[in-house]
């Protein structure tokens, strides 16, 4: 078996005197897409921070594959670019048109020129169907628009990896289904994903495995048949009768969406 | 003018013997005060804890001298000063854009650190998630949000160094206000006239930038919705 | 720890510019060996500090660009005599002592009384011209005195830094209570007119430029210091110079023609 895009081990991670994540161990292989849930105040978006090193972890290491983050000879800034990132607030840079939120990374970081940057920032935009929006700003875009540009830029790096940090959680209902269907899309594609989310019908679509964080510690893991028919731990049941309760009504908006409806 | 001048003759005597240093000390007073505002700002919000302790008493310091008296040290306490430049009047000109820089550059850090500050931190991870360095991040992200979110703050402090450029008469500058004082002294009785005409010409030049680099700016960025995410 | 090494550090900084600032010696003053007036020549022009707002002393002629007067003339003289040209620089009178000491003007040309306070700071010419002051007032005042000491129980204006502040002083008046003092001449004579203070004591042959615009009267002539040019002392050469020319110009009667162009 070939080394997995993203090994975690051990990690360790506290914030004053408050230890966040006690000793998290995974892998993500090739891929995959991995969900990663649980209530707040558990530690994942930490964890996701902890993996690009933007709150380097107090112990343990990341590997990216094969190769150490923590290997002083490394590049962080290197190893970045082979990871992308979408946010909870989407943190698209509100100075750029959408076109060139995407487009920057690829001239400012990895060096295309401004045609071929514009080129593929273009695709990347079509991917996730917004290229009649691509002139706009953040602020002309609404709040699904934004987030999938934050995915386009994610995207268009071509990275080895996609962090997600809770994707929809600042969303408006409505406009959650638009960003849920072009994360669908992507996986399909055979994007490796990490994803933080509470979207448990995302999950059982194309998750390959679920992990279960409760007080910075893993509780329970397993595919997405496993947990939504015979979860183990009570934790874990209490917890997606209470998604259950408040999203139970969500796997219905999803379907609309399969087809291509633009906002 | 041999006999009293009208309103137009004073007006265009005051601009055409006092504009020309006024606007000298005025543009070399904030271009190096920007200088020195930019680079304490950025003391104050990367720096380690000595630099920031520095920018920040530097500013303390500034903002609690009266320029006049910056200016006579300057020139009266420190004639060795700019001992390069020849002639006494260059000498002068110089002393009064070194306050006006130096006082300039303390507030003008303080605009400049809101406007970073004021940059969706945010946005900084998304850079940093990109691959982008430090640097990379900060000249292709904070800068040119900071620098837009600056121009209100920055407008205002153009009026506030042009008006201060006046005191550049008591050490011999012949600006605008010394320019309306010499009107007065030669003609005492339009002393009121030119005072309000030289009012007049100073609102001129100040609030025209400030109402369209200010207001319209500030309206630029709220549509913008830059800064105060 | 760190911390405490950049206090120091900063307040050595600033010790030692200030420190430097004061003591290095300024190429503008006279190093050892070379005169005040050998420098001078060697420059091509002799820098002379005055405050252009007493006419018909010194002022600015708006309508000519130039600044003229019975100072600039005999000023004008003295350069002639030592093959130089006159930079002038015109700065608060209050200022002109002050500049000449630290070496940013070479000789003040102001209508400046001869007084001993003075004398100790800057070394006087041979006095130039004798003048007397008067207590001025507005035409419609009523106002008489007889002698100075009558002033107290007014409000007196003068132009600050003068004689005419200290001869007030001296009898007991004090700025803020019933002395008010002006930078500019022409600020005191707009606050008598406006009635922001009962009388001026100023320079005789001022009165007569400014009553042109105003409508004053004189009510009390004093006589006083006549006015010499001023110079830092250590400069014999520069003073001899000086000396000589007024000298001449009241020998030779040249100076006569400048009063008699300035005071009529």
């Amino acid at each position: 078996m070939s080394e997995p895009i993203l090994r975690l081990v051990d990690i360790w991670k506290s914030y004053e005197d408050l230890e966040v994540l006690k000793g998290i161990s995974f892998d993500v292989a090739e891929k995959q897409v991995k969900v990663v849930f649980g209530p707040s105040g558990s530690g994942k978006s930490t964890l996701l921070r902890c993996i690009n090193m933007l709150d380097p972890p107090d112990k343990g290491e990341i590997f990216l594959s094969g190769q150490s983050f923590m290997d002083p000879s490394v590049k962080l800034n290197k190893m970045r670019e082979k990871i992308g990132m979408v946010f909870q607030h989407f943190n698209l840079f509100a100075h750029l048109k959408a076109i060139d939120n995407v487009s920057i990374g690829l001239r400012r970081v990895k060096g295309f020129s401004k045609e071929e940057a514009h080129a593929k920032a273009l695709d990347a935009l079509k991917s996730v169907k917004l290229t009649e929006w691509a002139e706009h700003y953040p602020a002309q875009l609404s709040g699904g628009q934004q987030q999938r540009v934050g995915i386009a830029r994610a995207l268009a790096m071509e990275p080895d990896l996609i962090l997600f940090d809770e994707p929809t959680s600042a969303l408006d209902p409505e406009l959650i289904g638009e960003v849920l269907q072009v994360m669908l899309d992507i996986a399909k594609a055979g994007t490796t994903m990490l994803v933080v989310t509470h979207e448990m019908g995302f999950a059982r679509a194309v998750a390959s495995e679920m992990i279960f964080l409760d007080e910075g510690v893993v509780v329970e893991r397993g595919t997405p048949k496993h947990f939504f028919e015979s979860p183990k731990s009570e934790r874990v049941k209490h917890f997606l009768k209470q998604i259950d309760v408040l999203y139970g009504r969500h796997e219905e908006l999803l379907e609309p969406f399969d087809k291509e409806v633009n906002k | 003018m041999s006999e009293t001048p009208d309103l137009s003759t004073i007006f265009f005597y005051i601009i055409t013997r006092g504009l020309p240093n006024t606007l000298v000390l005025t543009i070399f007073g904030l271009v190096l005060g920007f200088l020195l505002g930019l680079a304490l700002s950025l003391m104050s919000v990367y720096g380690s804890i000595e630099l920031r302790w520095v920018a920040s008493g530097y500013e303390k310091l500034l903002r609690g001298i009266p320029i006049l008296i910056l200016i006579y040290i300057f020139r009266w306490g420190m004639p060795g000063l700019f001992w390069y430049f020849e002639s006494s009047l260059d000498r002068g000109l110089a002393s009064v854009v070194l306050a006006l820089a130096l006082r300039s550059g303390a507030y003008q850090s303080q605009i400049f650190r809101g406007a970073i500050l004021s940059v969706n931190p945010g946005q900084m991870d998304a850079g940093f998630a990109l691959g982008m360095t430090r640097f990379q991040a900060f000249r292709y992200i904070v800068m040119p949000q900071a620098l837009r979110l600056a121009v209100p703050g920055w407008s205002n402090e153009y009026a506030v160094v042009i008006k201060d450029s006046s005191f550049a008469l008591d050490v011999g500058i012949f600006e605008m206000t010394k320019a309306a004082n010499q009107l007065t002294v030669n003609f005492p009785q339009l002393l009121t006239m030119t005072m309000v005409v030289a009012a007049i010409i100073y609102f001129l030049f100040t609030f025209p930038v400030t109402k369209f680099f200010g207001d319209r700016q500030t309206k630029k960025l709220k549509d913008l919705g830059m800064g105060g995410n | 720890m760190k911390r405490e090494f950049a206090i120091l550090g900063l307040v050595v900084a600033l010790g030692v510019g200030l420190l430097g600032g004061w003591f290095i010696p300024s190429p503008i003053t006279t190093p050892e060996g070379e005169s005040l007036l050998s420098q001078i020549k060697t420059r091509g022009s002799i820098k002379v500090g005055t405050s252009a707002d007493y006419p018909p002393f010194e002022n600015y002629n708006v309508t000519l660009d130039l600044i003229e007067g019975f100072d600039i003339d005999v000023t004008e003289m003295i350069g002639d005599a030592i093959g130089v040209d006159v930079e002038w620089s015109d700065i608060p009178f209050d200022n002109l002592i002050g500049a000449c000491l630290s070496g940013e003007i070479d000789m003040i040309a102001a209508a400046m009384n001869y007084n001993a306070e003075r004398a100790l700071q800057l070394a006087p010419s041979s006095t130039y011209f004798a003048v007397s002051q008067a207590v001025i007032v507005k035409e419609s005042s009523l106002l008489t005195i007889t002698s100075l000491d009558n002033l107290t129980n007014y409000q007196v204006g003068v132009q600050s830094g003068t004689v005419m502040q200290e001869d007030l002083e001296a009898i007991g008046m004090t700025v803020g209570i019933n002395l008010t003092t002006f930078s500019r001449a022409d600020l005191l004579m707009a606050d008598l007119d406006i009635g922001g203070i009962d009388a001026a004591y100023v320079d005789e042959p001022i009165f007569a430029a400014f009553n042109r615009t105003y409508d004053f009267k004189i009510i009390l002539s004093t006589p006083s210091e006549p006015l010499a040019f001023w110079t830092r002392y250590g400069e014999p050469e520069l003073l001899y110079e000086i000396n000589n020319v007024i000298l001449d110009g009241y020998e030779s009667g040249w100076i006569y023609g400048t009063i008699t162009t300035w005071f009529g």
